[in-house]
């Protein structure tokens, strides 16, 4: 999953790579507007649905792979 | 939303093949999954591919980050967009605002595109039509339309105006069930008002975003999220297909429509091989299946033609037997008669293509070929990669809508012209064998009786002007492009535009050329001088620059200059100065700029033609 993840940062947020600590604060490419294409995208790609209230909040590569984890595997158990 | 036929206008001369073929291999991998992650990584791709240059400016009243899927479609019509994007909604000070931001950036169309929510405040989604609380429709309107016309007034700029998405919730219930007004229906009225409103101002357009969501689902048009979070009034997940309408429109602006449909006959226009089943048999008609599906093509290519599509027949067949089919299937829709040009033998299909252009006079590039056999298409695709060539879909229930779907065909206005353009050239065929039956050709000038009517360029004209300045080729001594509001910049400081109607025994041809002169103190210059290639070759043109002779000397002129301008298409013109009495003053390759002091000597107009001055009462630009 992390794997994808990282593949729909690049080429959504234009970067050669992503890192764990990366957020809207500290990647250039990363502004209001291309966080909900982020959001929109990795939504396809896992076939999952924020709510609206966490889409404003997840802003940090952290905080998008733990909510995306939460969705995914809703009881737990990440592979 | 995909398949090989969404390349539609990408063969244009503009492009080349190494950029084809990169941007065929982008957009293969675009279509095989087309997620939004997928559009971004095609933006990137697309950095590299060189295409052209276009400059929109978009005015929205919501969030509306359409740019990355707007590129990605236009890219596949082969243009590259340069954008400008107002701030969160200013569209009205942008419009308003004769110094506005968007005007520096000089763009070639405009796009607005309007959120209901966000244009009625006081509407919400829970807004119910039976509290009587629905804004005024009519108010909304006319403040628009007054935003619109004095934006019009200062600037010809095209508008693309998208429509509003009617709300997919509806707090009526059942109500509307008994008559009473939904808000539904409410929004309909105004996208009615707004296509009424795009009807009476020049070059506005209207980009039916209503309609693109109702066949994709009006419920996944919102999300209601990120409406709520962001102010976004479109999902963005519906910006492909918005985008793909709105390239469309963009295309069609800039290019013109491919002019001839040339059509296969077994299996494509008719279900069986007629060789083989016989006339009685073929499926063409009928209640039945797939008769039905057959017929309703043969309608459907009727409808292209009322647009002033030609249609063109290339069937590898026994003429005879065809001849038999259209005389005991009289039933069928389509008719002889609607056929302007038959290529009914065994020889290939490239040459059947080619004689039908040259008969109509029309180059390969706007030709488009149809035909059900893939052995066929590939020899035509390969032998002549000018000619945008399809194969029919796999059966017979596809091919209407097939047919609707071809970009080809894409224009934005419909002038008289068009609708006659299929009689037209019937009465051209009809003089060409006139003119070989003729004993000289001054007896068969004489025997054509043209009249022509001059008239200055003015409201009910400028359309077909600026058409004839946009596909005029072979006739056409300069070949400058101008769009309208070109046209009437150069109006606006002292150049006159004429316009040449012309008549004969055949019929009313319209307006077939067009002249732009500018004025030097005692020098007149003709910028631009251009005839349809239907009236070619029956001296027309000399008639014309006797008018303009006379015009120049009338405005103090004692000379004229003409130029010529090659391009690959444009050599019936080159010796037209030099005929007409004028001197070189420079040559450079095959370009010439040409003199003739009209003070002294002028061109006569030949006898046959009769001209005819100004209309007086033309309404004013």
């Amino acid at each position: 999953m992390h794997e994808e993840l990282i593949k729909v940062f690049k080429s959504v947020l234009k970067v050669d790579s992503i890192f764990e600590q990366d957020s809207i604060a500290t990647t250039a490419s990363w502004d209001s507007l291309q966080h909900i294409k982020l959001i929109l995208a990795i939504e396809e790609r896992f076939d999952i649905r924020f709510e609206a209230a966490e889409i404003p909040e997840i802003t940090s590569f952290k905080a998008i792979v733990g909510a995306v984890e939460r969705l995914v595997y809703p009881f737990g158990g990440a592979a | 939303m995909s398949g090989p036929h969404r390349f539609g206008r990408l063969n244009n001369d503009a492009i080349g093949g190494q950029e084809m073929s990169a941007l065929k291999d982008i957009f293969a991998t675009l279509d095989g999954n087309p997620s939004i992650s997928a559009y971004e990584a095609t933006l990137k791709k697309l950095e590299s591919v060189r295409l052209e240059p276009l400059r929109l400016a978009i005015l929205a009243n919501h969030t509306f980050d359409i740019q990355t899927a707007l590129t990605v479609e236009c890219a596949r019509h082969g243009l590259s967009l340069r954008l400008y994007q107002a701030d969160y909604d200013q569209y009205r000070q942008e419009l308003l605002d004769p110094h506005a931001k968007h005007l520096t950036f000089a763009p070639e169309a405009i796009l607005i595109s309007l959120n209901l929510e966000s244009a009625f405040p006081k509407l919400s989604f829970g807004t119910c039509a039976s509290s009587q609380e629905l804004p005024a429709v009519e108010g909304w309107l006319s403040d628009f339309c007054s935003v619109l016309s004095a934006y019009r007034d200062r600037n010809a700029t095209p508008i693309l105006l998208q429509n509003f998405i009617p709300p997919d919730i509806d707090m009526d219930g059942l109500l509307p069930t008994s008559g009473a007004r939904s808000i539904f229906s409410w929004a309909m009225e105004l996208n009615q008002g707004i296509s009424k409103l795009a009807a009476s101002l020049p070059d506005l357009y209207v980009v039916d975003a209503a309609k693109l969501a109702f066949e994709s689902g009006l419920k996944t048009w919102r999300d209601r999220r990120l409406f709520y979070i962001a102010g976004i009034g479109i999902n963005p997940r519906k910006y492909p297909i918005l985008s793909s309408q709105v390239a469309r429109c963009l295309v069609a602006l800039r290019h013109p429509p491919a002019k001839c449909l040339v059509l296969d006959l077994d299996n494509t226009v008719w279900g069986g091989i007629l060789g083989e089943v016989g006339a009685a048999n073929i499926q063409c008609a009928g209640s039945w299946y797939p008769a039905n599906a057959y017929a309703d093509f043969q309608r459907a290519l009727l409808g292209l033609r009322s647009r002033g599509i030609l249609l063109a027949v290339a069937s590898k067949n026994d003429p005879h037997l065809v001849a038999d089919a259209f005389r005991e299937r009289s039933e069928m829709p389509l008719r002889p008669e609607h056929i302007t040009a038959w290529e009914v033998h065994w020889e290939p299909k490239s040459h059947s293509l080619q004689r039908i252009a040259r008969r109509m006079n029309i180059g390969l590039e706007s030709l488009v070929f149809l035909d059900d056999s893939a052995s066929e298409v590939d020899l035509v695709k390969s032998s002549l990669p000018g000619v945008r060539t399809y194969q029919m879909p796999a059966r017979p229930e596809m091919y209407a809508e097939f047919l609707a779907q071809l970009t080809e065909f894409d224009q934005m206005t419909l002038s008289k012209e068009d609708m006659r353009r299929p009689q037209l050239y019937k009465i051209q065929a009809k003089q060409a064998e006139l003119a070989a039956s003729a004993t000289d050709l001054v007896s068969f000038y004489r025997s054509l009786q043209t009249k022509i009517t001059v008239e200055k360029a003015d409201k009910s004209n400028i359309d077909r002007i600026v058409q004839l300045f946009q596909k005029t080729n072979q006739f056409n001594l300069t070949t400058r492009r101008y769009d309208k509001a070109q046209l009437m910049e150069r109006l606006s400081c002292g150049s006159e535009l004429w316009a040449f109607r012309a008549r004969d025994v055949h019929g009313d041809h319209g307006i077939v050329a067009v002249a732009l002169l500018e004025f030097e103190p005692r020098i007149c210059r003709i910028d631009s001088l251009l005839v349809s290639c239907r009236v070619i070759g029956r001296t027309l043109e000399t008639a014309v620059l006797c008018f303009l002779e006379n015009r120049a000397l009338a405005r103090g002129a004692t000379q004229i200059i003409g130029e010529y301008r090659a391009t690959t298409k444009n050599s019936p013109c080159r010796d037209f100065f030099k005929k007409h009495g004028f001197d070189y003053i420079s040559q450079e390759g095959d370009d010439n700029t040409c003199i003739k002091n009209i003070s002294s000597r002028r061109t006569v107009c030949p006898e046959w033609i009769t001209i005819q001055g100004t209309l007086p009462n033309s309404q004013e630009l």
